[in-house]
């Protein structure tokens, strides 16, 4: 069902000049939605029109398949369903202390204190500011008001999250934070719409993109459709995400081929069939090798080492190889012929469910269950997504080994036959374990995963 | 910045936790006694007892605290100046002669000038209190609790809020047009001009993006939206009598030394 609909939708500048033509645009429910565009491109006037900022000149824009009202009542409603995130936070936070601005909106919809105070202190959780409820904005960082700008929004329970330009001027850890809190909403149900001239980011985590062109609608469709059009890409001033013009290359140079690929995971894929067609890989040598020996091939912490053949071969490993060119313990080398199934032995993801900041968050969590748990699987990574994952992660002193892109990132480490553990908040399970399955049965390698309680 | 380190010291000294009501009371009391009175006594004896508060209790670094004080010293200064000279006419004390021009210095004329440099300096010491302890925005709540009208207590909530969004906006703009060169005292005055219609446009826009996202989130026209604030505690009730009975007592040393002057 799409969730919010514009048609026809042009939108003209007081001297005339037209910002938007005849734009048709749709988002379903629950889904993630870039509109990615050369600066000037629109991409903020069209999402003005989201939250009726702005009113077309032509055309509609259809909430729930109902038309847009623009009365008083209308817009409440309007406003209500559809929250707005700006780029510069300094343009949304305008109250003295955090708290006050996050009540901003609950007090405007003219809710009862208790509740206020509720959701007040749900959405700094939420985003991880509840220490700094009592500080003015310009005591935080860029980030940090980032946050609490979107705290203002989570705080008034809207259906949809329009944001402008979510990631811009923030440090790397500051976007993967922002990404973080966003993906969590998602997860719970949350329709979100953000414009990004950042290619990658649309690329990874959008499921529908809008490329934006001199107010025109240029092209709609999942990523891999967008970026499989390399020339329109180029025509709308934007560029390809790194690995996709990574693969291209390979590809222009017969090294690679097939579709383009979409995550690094993709990538990772396609790069690796054409070795295993060839019986070749690169290894590191762990003793000093010589042209045409035939070396062993182990996997040890993740990494393709050889072994001697001399010391009894058979229990260690059943994959053998050519040596090509000579080394010396510890370098690269290029093993060739290689006998004996190549792909490595996958190792175990296990999802360990964490309740979310509304059922109790980390409060709810017995910190010695979960060293316990740890101590019993003795996973060789860890991984934390979403808020009261992180903090659970934090106050048992583990040390988190992904915290950025943590399904591709223990997909990648698992593939490689490492064992990972994922402490995944809420909703985000579910997500873990689609995202696993989707890859088994696009992938060649299976990977088990398990949900430890 | 003065106001930056200000605005830091109101949010991180020793004081900063007690009730914001008792700080008002005590300040502003003091203050309007110290007023009233008509010798220099009372409002010399509520800057000692301002300046140990913000000294020993509130722990607040000297050298700030007297640099703030210079401002009300020199006015002081300058109003004792003035009235010895220019105040009273038939008690003088010393004359002598400038440029042929006889100077006469008074006795009512200095005990005036006295009781405004000391009213002056003692004035400012409590409001110091008051701005060195409370941070602004604790001190929205304590005009609230004291029935200022809710539009006002909105409107300097913004006003504070955007103060710091201007400043740092005018520390970038002075600081790109300080990268380009600024050479003679002329376009030293040019540029400033520039940067000020500058920053005055931007205040507009910003009044504008305001206004978007005020509407964004709901916004009615209907004041109170701002002045959220989880339960307000009672007022201790011992610290407050400690306050009413210290300023009873000023005000009885206020009667006592009533046209109690120095000379």
């Amino acid at each position: 069902m799409n969730i919010i609909e514009a048609q026809n939708l042009t939108y003209k500048y007081p001297d005339g000049t037209k910002a938007l033509d005849d734009i048709d645009f749709s988002v379903e429910k629950g889904s993630i939605t870039a509109i990615i565009g050369q600066n000037g491109a629109g991409k903020s006037t069209l999402l003005l029109h989201l939250n009726a900022t702005l009113r077309p000149a032509n055309g509609a824009v259809y909430l729930e398949n109902k038309p847009f009202a623009y009365d008083n009542k209308g817009l409440h409603l309007i406003r209500r369903k559809v929250a707005m995130v700006f780029q510069n936070p300094d343009d949304q936070l305008l109250a003295p202390t955090v708290r006050q601005d996050v009540a901003f909106g609950p007090k405007n919809l003219k809710l009862a204190d208790a509740q206020i105070k509720q959701r007040v202190d749900e959405a700094l959780r939420l985003v991880g500011m509840e220490a700094y409820a009592d500080k003015p904005p310009h005591f935080l960082s860029g980030g940090q008001k980032k946050r609490v700008a979107i705290a203002g929004v989570i705080a008034m329970k809207p259906e949809i999250m329009v944001l402008d330009e979510p990631t811009a001027g923030l440090d790397p850890q500051g976007c993967t934070e922002i990404i973080d809190i966003l993906d969590e909403l998602n997860a719970e149900g949350k329709t979100i719409i953000f414009s990004t001239h950042d290619v990658d980011l649309a690329a990874k985590w959008a499921n529908n993109i809008y490329v934006l062109h001199e107010g025109r609608i240029k092209r709609h469709g999942s990523p891999s459709q967008i970026f499989a059009d390399h020339t329109m890409i180029s025509e709308t001033g934007l560029k390809l995400p790194g690995f996709v013009q990574t693969f291209r290359e390979l590809k222009l140079r017969g090294i690679s081929g097939g579709e383009s690929p979409l995550t690094m995971l993709n990538f990772v894929e396609s790069v690796s069939k054409p070795f295993d067609v060839l019986k070749v890989r690169c290894a590191i040598a762990s003793t000093d090798v010589y042209s045409g020996e035939t070396v062993g091939l182990v996997m040890k912490n993740g990494t393709l080492c050889t072994t001697r053949v001399d010391d009894d071969p058979k229990s260690v490993t059943s994959v053998f190889g050519t040596v090509i060119f000579e080394a010396r313990a510890g370098e690269d080398i290029v093993v060739g012929e290689i006998t004996g199934i190549l792909s490595p032995k996958t190792g175990v993801i296990h999802i360990v469910p964490i309740p979310r900041v509304i059922e109790g968050g980390s409060r709810a969590v017995d910190l010695g269950t979960i060293c316990r748990i740890i101590a019993g699987q003795s996973p060789d990574k860890i991984g934390a997504m979403g808020t009261s994952a992180k903090v659970v992660v934090k106050k048992a002193g583990i040390k988190c080994d992904f915290e950025v892109d943590v399904i591709q990132s223990s997909i990648l480490a698992a593939l490689r036959g490492l064992n990972v553990m994922v402490f995944a908040t809420g909703g985000m399970v579910d997500r873990v374990i689609q995202k696993i399955e989707s890859n088994n049965k696009q992938g060649g390698q299976h990977i088990k995963y398990l949900r430890v309680s | 910045m003065i106001h930056q380190t200000i605005d830091i010291i109101a949010h991180t000294n020793r004081l900063r936790h007690i009730d914001t009501r008792l700080k008002v009371i005590f300040a502003v009391t003091t203050l309007l006694i110290t007023i009233a009175s008509t010798s220099p006594i009372p409002p010399l004896l509520a800057f000692v007892i301002a300046t140990i508060l913000i000294l020993f209790a509130a722990k607040i670094n000297p050298g700030t605290y007297f640099f703030l004080l210079l401002t009300p010293l020199f006015f002081g200064l300058v109003s004792l100046l003035m009235m010895s000279l220019f105040f009273g006419y038939d008690s003088p004390l010393y004359s002598f002669e400038i440029l042929s021009h006889t100077f006469v210095l008074q006795k009512e004329g200095i005990n005036m000038g006295l009781l405004l440099g000391t009213r002056t300096v003692a004035g400012s010491a409590c409001l110091f209190f008051l701005a060195l302890t409370t941070p602004m925005t604790e001190l929205f709540t304590g005009l609230k609790w004291l029935r200022i009208p809710d539009v006002v207590i909105e409107l300097a909530m913004i006003i504070y809020r955007y103060i710091f969004v201007f400043l740092e906006e005018a520390q970038r703009m002075w600081l790109a047009s300080r990268m380009r060169g600024e050479t003679d005292f002329r376009t030293k005055i040019e540029v400033f001009s520039m940067l000020a219609s500058t920053l005055f446009l931007r205040t507009i826009h910003q009044g504008e993006k305001l206004f978007v996202a005020m509407n964004s989130r709901c916004y009615d026209g209907e004041t109170n939206s701002l002045c959220y604030r989880e339960k307000n505690p009672g007022i201790n009730i011992t610290s407050l009598f400690a306050i009413l009975l210290f300023e009873f007592a000023f005000i009885y040393v206020t009667i006592k030394t009533q046209n109690m002057a120095f000379i």
